[in-house]
This record gives C-alpha cells, structure tokens and sequence, in this order.
C-alpha cells in the first residue's frame, strides 16, 4: 500500500468514528479494523450501532445477538472480499450512463 | 368441467386446443380458478385470486378468437405472478405484513406486455417476505405462510419464488412469473418439478417490480416446459424506457419449431461437491441427465468455474442493495413486522456494510464477469443441478440445509447468465430434481434449444404430483 492510499483509508475511518459517535480516537478505529479478530467483539458493538442508528425498532437482547451474528457473517464475507486482490484500474461492474 | 389432462397441458397444446375451439377462454379460465382455489390454500400458494379482472380478461379474449383475431401464443392463457409485481387495483403485497394493504395504480411492464399477448391474469402468487432481501431461516417466512410443495406438502416449495413454483407444478395455473436475485426462480423451480427460466439481466423489464438489489434482480417464468418458458419469455422480453437497466435486445421464439439436435452441441458440466453439501440420489438423477446428452451427440466435458468468492461477493452486494433499497421499512422501524427471525435484523445488518467493500465487490464482479465469460468460447452451454438436494421439511433450519456448494447460481447471477431449470429425475422420498442449463448473456435461444431437445428425450416434464382433493 502506498502512503496516498494509507492517508486516504485512516481519513475514511476518522468518518467511520464520526459516523458511529463512538468518542474513540480515529487510531483506535483503525488499528480495530486492522486487526479484526482480536478486537471481534468491540467491532461487532461498534457495526451494531451503525446498523440501528436512525433506525426506529426496538431490539430486544436476543435480537440485538441475532443482528451481531448477522453482521458476523458479514463480515466473514467482507474478509475474503478484503484478502482478494484486484488491479487498482479494475473499475466497478456499474455503469453511469449520462443522459 | 375441463379435465386435469387439459390443465396441466403446455401452453401450445392450449393454445392450440383455443384456436381449434374445444373449449373457450372463459372456460378455460373458469377451471383454472377453481383449481386455484381448492388447492391454492392447501399450498399457500395465493395470495390473491383475481376472478373479476380474469373473467373480464377472459371474456374479450374469448370474444376476439371467436371473431377469429388472435393475438398470438399466450392469447387465452390463464397464468399468475409472483405477488412483487404491481397490479392496477390489486393489493401487491410483497409477502409481508408491512406491505399487505398496499395497492398499486399502475401494472407492471411485464403484466402490461402479458396483457397486450392476450394472457389471463387470474392470480397473485405467495412469496417469501421481501422475496428473502432481509435474509431468511425458515421457510415460514411469508405472509401466507410456509410455501408447501405439491410433491409432498410437508416439504418446502422452495423460495423466493414459493407460490409461483407451487402453482405450476400442481396445475393452477399454465404458467407464473417469478424473479429471481439469487437463486429465487431455479430453486422453486428445481423443488417444484417445473421448468424455469431465469433471463439475462437486463433482459427482462422491472419496472413495477419491488426491488431487492437493482444490479441484480430478474423476471421470468415459470412454466411446464422449456419451450413454455421460452413463448413467455419473447412476450414480456425487451427494452422498456421505463426501466434503464433494460437492455435493448428482444427475444423470439421459432412457433411450431421441430425439436432441436444435441448433435455437436458443447456441453460443460460443474461437478458439485455431493458427498459434502448433497444427496446420493440427486447426483444419481444428474449423472443420469449427462447421458442423455452424451447420448443424443453432445459433446460433454468437465468444466470447473474459476476461483472467486462467489457467495462473499454476491452476498455483500445483496445485502448492501437491499438495506438501500429498503430504507424506509428500516427508517420507521417496520423490520419489525418481518416474521423470520433473521428478516428482523438482516436489513439493519446491511447498513454496517462499508461502501468501500461494496465496491470491492462490484470490482471482483467485473473479474467475475470476464471470467466466465471467457468460459463459453470453449462450450455452448454450462449444465450444473439445480440443487444438491430434494426440498426440505418446512421446519427445517435453511442456514443448516443450504449449507456450502452450488457456486454456479451465485456466479450466474453475478454474471447475468440466463439459466433454464428442467426437471430430470427424483431423488428422496420420490421428490423432485432439477437440471439447470446455464448460457452466455442474451443467448436464451441456445439455453432453450437445449433444454427443448432434452425434454424431448425425457418424460420427467410430465410428471405431475400426487394432490388429494
């Protein structure tokens, strides 16, 4: 990783404190997404904030273990999304079309 | 009355049988709906019958063919549609209590189009809630409950497409509309015994569709017969000015076309990992359907999909698209109104995904898509099961029942591959399996083709289940 695309991943992760309210110096944040599976169940309070923010249902504590579990999965998937490498040029399967 | 032989005809013998005056469109309507309603609940098939708009349908219908106009092969055909289609006036529930007095004014394209073909829409068909967008364990997830399957109503009828699949095989309808994001068309169909056809992307019009992930979603039929399949597919099939992800390519369908040769064709088929995530007997039932192809000519080799993280891919996609799509339901706190367990909590978990790894995402897709792409220079078409197993008990745990193989539907989903489901044998408990042939984008004719020529050499399309009056 160069130094440009480290500066821009920490200022994506000072967003993602911002986001989720969470008080924690933006260096917390990233050395947590960096080192996943020691700081699992710290993630997993702090992903479970995001999904519910401005959300108006109620979860009980079972469902708020179902949401957990959910956003585990997840992330199992994000993992191996993550390990994957592609080319930098490797553009999105989107398509804007100007009108 | 008309006879069940006659309800469970094809869509040509029925038209057929139409144009030669045997019976009319209204009787033939009239049928249709009470078999519907006899055995629709029993199946939790139905949401909604639609006896008023199909008997006025079917009335002009009948009235033009008597005047000798006929407006082509759908025209006098009773069908239904998976109940995340909009329909003028008729309660479109999605499958979901959240959404269950919802009225749309306005019909979807593709019931616009079935209506201009002349076809009879006498059915809103039961669907998994949110067609499984907030994710799903158990196959009570419904508004109108467990979808049963006509082969054994203790079994699942498989999902999303629940209603849709259930309604073909037990002959309440000649043919339903289903969609499919991943997997919703080829598993009802694979559970259900019937042929299913899920299109290119792109292919078909959404318009009027709820919508689980706008890059990944499809319409299709579900029918009786590939050459079913294809007849629906060149009716509803091309570009929609109201939908920009429609593509500006049709489809069209040989009427009266002799059974197609496999002489020649190139066939690939995946060899799915059984002995882990299947059943004996259904890898029984596929090896069977190979030699048919070997033995009608095709060429038929191995053929492995390249390395990808298919279902990591396409579930972060899915789960990303849906929590969008549904943020409103998520906004007011409506989730909650979800019946499945995983449902309440599956949309809010999409919100914790990063746009970055959604993007990821969509880059691996891209790689995805050349990949596979690549593949059909060397074949015409891809063969893989539908499924690795029978359908479930109702009360089984889905998460435990689906669990591993099948790589093929997440990549021919990712990929927008157009994939036909026929039946080819039975496995457990004398229960349906199906054979999915999967083709490069837009090339629905060749899927067809081949699905026509081994339907041609099989009876397994005819099979029809046991229902008790």
């Amino acid at each position: 990783m160069n130094s440009q695309e480290s500066q821009r991943q920490l200022a994506s992760r000072r967003d993602f404190a911002k986001l989720l309210g969470l008080g924690v110096a933006a260096s917390t944040i990233a050395s947590s997404v960096a080192a996943p599976a020691e700081t699992a169940g710290a993630d997993l309070d702090a992903l479970a904030r995001l999904a519910t923010d401005g959300s108006a249902a109620h979860l009980g504590a079972e469902e708020l273990a179902d949401l957990k579990r959910e956003i585990q999965e997840d992330q199992k998937a994000l993992d191996k999304i993550r390990e994957f490498r592609v080319d930098a040029t490797l553009e999105p399967a989107m398509v804007f079309h100007p009108r | 009355m008309l006879s069940e032989d006659i309800l469970y005809s094809t869509v040509s013998d029925l038209g057929r049988a139409l144009r030669a005056r045997k019976f009319t469109a209204v009787e033939l309507t009239d049928a249709y709906i009470e078999r519907l309603e006899l055995h629709g609940p029993k199946l939790n098939a139905v949401v909604t019958v639609t006896r008023g708009l199909a008997r006025e349908q079917a009335k002009r219908a009948a009235a033009e063919m008597a005047a000798g106009h006929f407006r082509g092969p759908l025209h006098g055909i009773p069908y239904g549609v998976k109940d995340l289609l909009s329909t003028k006036g008729i309660k479109t529930t999605w499958g979901c209590r959240a959404y269950a007095d919802q009225t749309p004014a306005e019909d979807a394209t593709v019931v616009r189009r079935l209506h201009e073909a002349g076809a009879i829409l006498i059915a809103k068909l039961a669907m998994v809630e949110l067609a499984g967008a907030a994710g799903y364990r158990s196959a009570s997830a419904s508004l109108t409950g467990p979808g049963r399957n006509p082969w054994n109503p203790l079994r699942w009828a498989g999902g999303s497409s629940s209603g849709s699949g259930a309604a073909v095989a037990a002959g309440l309808a000649a043919f339903a509309l289903g969609s499919e994001t991943w997997g919703s068309i080829v598993t009802p169909a694979g559970f259900c015994g019937v042929s299913g056809l899920r299109p290119t992307y792109g292919l078909v019009s959404r318009q009027g569709a709820m919508a689980v992930s706008w890059s990944m979603d499809k319409l299709g039929p579900l029918a009786r017969s590939a050459e079913d399949c294809g007849l629906v597919l060149a009716a509803i099939a091309g570009a929609d000015p109201a939908d920009p992800t429609s593509s500006r390519k049709s489809f069209r369908i040989p009427l009266h076309a002799p059974a197609p040769r496999l002489v020649g064709k190139r066939i690939g088929f995946i060899r799915e990992n059984f002995a882990e995530y299947g059943e004996r007997e259904v890898e029984q039932a596929y090896e069977k359907a190979l030699e048919v192809f070997k033995a009608a000519g095709a060429k038929v080799g191995e053929l492995k999909l390249p390395d990808f993280p298919y279902d990591s891919v396409a579930s972060t996609i899915v789960s990303a698209e849906a929590a969008a799509a549904f943020e409103d339901l998520i906004r007011t706190g409506r989730t909650e109104e979800l019946i499945d367990a995983e449902g309440k909590v599956g949309l809010l978990a999409g919100r914790s995904l990063l746009a970055a790894d959604y993007l990821k995402a969509q880059r691996i897709r891209s790689l995805i898509q050349q990949e596979i792409t690549k593949l059909f220079t060397t074949i015409d078409v891809l063969v893989a099961p539908s499924l690795l197993i029978v359908a479930p008990p109702l009360e089984a745990d889905l998460n435990e029942v689906f669990k591993g193989g099948g790589d093929i539907e997440a990549a021919g989903n990712l990929a927008g591959l157009p994939a036909l489901s026929v039946p080819c044998g039975f496995g457990r408990d004398h229960l349906p399996v199906g054979l999915q042939i999967v083709g490069k984008p837009f090339d629905e004719s060749t899927v067809i083709e081949v699905g026509r020529a081994f339907q041609a050499k099989t009876a397994w399309h005819h099979e029809r289940p046991p229902l008790s009056a």
